[in-house]
């Protein structure tokens, strides 16, 4: 094995130890975290802007165990979807990445109880923008 | 590892150099949330996956920190560009430790 070989060897296990280690301590921060806090953790103290972001959710929703929910961010690098009703606040974060056909991603959420679903962005310039969108429960999912 | 999970990933075969897909996958999970209380009132431990990594030749499309408020079994959506041939891998991570992996080749026109 060259010199080059082994450098390349160590780079990677560097990088394969590291990346889930950081995912995972960010998920423990947020677990039993306050409204404020969830917030604080994604924006970093940049003020928020309202907008630049949208949150696709049914106006009411029959079933809290399984509401349909897509996220439209269009440029950002980084966004989050809160429940601010739910045990768990923290409810998904995403990251673009450089192969990211859009900045849109669709999925189905657990809703506690009737709230205002909160979805954050961050953009490349560090800009961070947000949007609410109230949603009925009518038979809320334990989250 | 948890028994009877099953991947599913649903993307187009062949593209063009250069265009975006569309990407549907899912993942058969119970996503315990750690709220809820067994028969005896004791409460049931957490057991969800808490990650998802796409990526494309190793430069990835979306990387997903997942918290207990996503349903039971996992359904994402998500739109990737393509450059050119080569294959999709998908990551889940469980609570547990294991890693899910899935994959999808495709071919440019």
């Amino acid at each position: 094995m060259r010199r080059r070989d082994a450098m390349r060897v160590s780079v990677g296990a560097l990088v394969a130890l590291t990346v889930p280690a950081r995912a995972q301590q960010l998920l423990a921060v947020q677990q039993d975290a306050t409204l404020d806090k969830v917030i604080a953790a994604f924006t970093d103290g940049t003020p928020i802007a309202e907008g630049g972001v949208s949150l696709i959710l049914p106006d009411v929703a029959e079933d809290g165990y399984r509401v349909p929910v897509a996220i439209d961010a269009p440029q950002a690098e980084e966004a989050m979807l809160i429940a601010p009703g739910n045990p768990v606040l923290a409810v998904l974060k995403v990251r673009f990445g450089p192969l990211a056909g859009s900045q849109k991603l669709s999925t189905r959420m657990r809703l506690a109880q009737t709230q205002d679903v909160l979805v954050l962005a961050r953009k490349p310039d560090g800009s961070v923008g947000q949007v609410a969108r109230a949603v009925s429960v009518v038979v809320g999912g334990c989250a | 590892m948890a028994a009877g999970v099953k991947t599913r990933v649903k993307l187009p075969k062949e593209v063009r150099a250069g265009e975006v897909v569309t990407i549907k996958t899912l993942i058969t999970h119970r996503m315990e949330s750690g709220q809820r209380l067994d028969a005896q009132g004791a409460p049931i431990p957490r057991a969800i996956i808490h990650r998802f990594h796409c990526t494309f030749e190793g430069e990835t499309v979306v990387d997903l920190e997942i918290g207990p408020g996503i349903s039971t079994n996992p359904f994402f959506e998500f739109q990737a560009r393509v450059p050119g041939p080569g294959v999709f891998s998908f990551a889940w991570h469980d609570d547990d430790g294991a890693i899910y992996t899935d994959s999808r080749a495709i071919s440019v026109i």
